[in-house]
């Protein structure tokens, strides 16, 4: 392909810091870099508490069991969403009930969810897909209303707000990826964000085992043991390097990917109706992070003929999620629904490339000629 | 007195070998960071056929993280204990969902 669908940014200081990590001496969990990194989000966004973990389905892992949620439990969340949403919470046992997608936008329809409470639910996952924001303020309410906890899957979501609120800081939880096809990245990578007073203590245990290490490492106790259920969801110092170059130039990646988004929209805005096709449609209450460019066809037909125009002119365009109430295992863990509009993304969404690397100016008017 | 003092040798010091920073850099220009990619398929390959550890051995981000998935390959149900052989070579592990 001359042009991938995705290709890792290096911004140049990566191995600097990856040596600067192995010199202090200490690459495992929760050294130097961790910590800062963890301290810039706390900073920049205003977090309360900021755990590195090896994958943004570590951090949703985490969330889980930080909400106590456990079998007969129901977790409303979209059916147009990853895996690592339904797996969280499927691991501790609670029943999925799945949301369908707005008809604007392919994010959890906020009004759908108050019809899906049950005396039994206990979690909302409102997944920002696209980095683009749920409606947070409905959200929130219907969490107060019902006494509900909110996880956000901010996956995609860095560096991105909701009326001005960074998405991620505003649930009870709130879990970041950092997976090479994210705006920031460390290769696999993760971040827990914790917002509630009454989960921080708990999540430091759970990141570490189920032990009470950090407390020993601040001095708090002159021993550290077994306290509570957990696993190793720290990423390594190295990891953790890595991710500190790329989020000292987290401001210069974010102008680039936002140059090459607004390429694509000014290109296919003017053909959009000739060429039977929806463009991205962001909420005046949400922002743009340029996380990904995606075009909407007719069906699934159309969207595949797009693909394969796209690939005889050397471009890798993909589709994306399968909704996860169609899906075999999903079934099994799910309250049967309806999502109409889920559907309709599985099978007419198509994303196009975007990375760093790659120039507004070579993405050409050739390519729209399907 | 100031109690702090500093190790002349410590606990721990990480070795390090000729070539990290060079497979560093190739797996940046193979443009595939994420798991499972060209070197977790290296040490894979290197692990099973040069070291013998037959039965598919995967990298996963930490031993932990091999308990957790030796629970779900021995069916272990919430509320249930089992003592079950991991299926690394070298250890045995007691794995528990509570």
């Amino acid at each position: 392909m001359k042009i991938p669908f995705n290709k890792p940014y290096a911004t140049g200081k990566e191995l600097e810091y990856i040596q600067d990590a192995i010199s202090r001496g200490h690459i495992s969990g929760n050294g130097y870099y961790t910590k800062r990194c963890q301290a810039y989000f706390e900073e920049r966004y205003g977090f309360k508490k900021c755990l590195l973990t090896s994958s943004c389905t570590d951090a949703l892992e985490m969330a889980a069991i930080l909400t106590g949620v456990g079998p007969g439990d129901e977790v409303i969340m979209p059916s147009y969403t990853f895996v690592s949403t339904a797996n969280a919470f499927a691991l501790r046992g609670a029943r999925l009930v799945f949301c369908d997608s707005r008809q604007d936008h392919p994010g959890m329809d906020e009004d759908k969810i108050e019809t899906l409470i049950t005396s039994r639910t206990r979690v909302i996952v409102p997944v920002h897909y696209a980095g683009v924001a749920c409606d947070m303020d409905k959200i929130m309410a219907l969490a107060d209303k019902y006494g509900l906890f909110v996880v956000e899957d901010a996956a995609q979501a860095v560096d991105s707000f909701y009326n001005g609120r960074p998405l991620g800081g505003i649930g009870h939880l709130g879990s970041f990826s950092f997976h090479e096809t994210k705006n920031i990245s460390s290769g696999e990578g993760g971040m827990l964000v914790v917002n509630d007073d009454r989960f921080i203590e708990r999540s430091e245990i759970i990141w570490e085992k189920g032990t009470n290490r950090q407390a020993f490492f601040r001095g708090e106790i002159d021993k550290y043991g077994w306290v509570d259920i957990g696993s190793s969801f720290l990423p390594s110092d190295m990891i953790a390097a890595f991710l500190w170059a790329q989020l000292e130039c987290l401001d210069e990646i974010q102008n680039k990917r936002k140059a090459i988004w607004n390429r694509y929209y000014e290109l296919f805005s003017d053909q959009a109706d000739e060429l039977k096709l929806r463009l991205p449609y962001i909420p005046e209450y949400a922002t743009n992070n340029a996380h990904m460019f995606y075009l909407l066809a007719n069906n699934e037909e159309h969207r595949d003929a797009l693909i394969r125009s796209l690939k005889e002119k050397g471009v890798h365009a993909v589709f994306h999620y399968q909704s996860l109430h169609r899906s075999k295992f999903g079934m099994k863990f799910s309250v049967a629904c309806d999502c109409p509009n889920a559907d309709y993304y599985t099978g007419a969404l198509l994303r196009m490339p975007l990375f760093c690397g790659l120039l507004p100016q070579d993405i050409g008017l050739e390519w729209i000629e399907f | 007195m100031n109690k702090t003092c500093i190790m002349q040798i410590p606990f721990n010091k990480t070795y390090q070998c000729p070539n990290e920073q060079v497979y560093v850099i190739q797996a940046l220009q193979f443009g595939r960071l994420s798991g499972n990619n060209a070197f977790s398929q290296k040490v894979q390959d290197h692990l099973e056929s040069k070291r013998g550890w037959d039965g598919c051995p995967r990298v996963v981000a930490s031993v932990a993280l091999r308990h957790f998935w030796s629970t779900i390959r021995a069916g272990i149900k919430p509320g249930s204990a089992r003592l079950c052989e991991r299926d690394y070579k070298v250890v045995f592990g007691f794995a528990t969902i509570v």
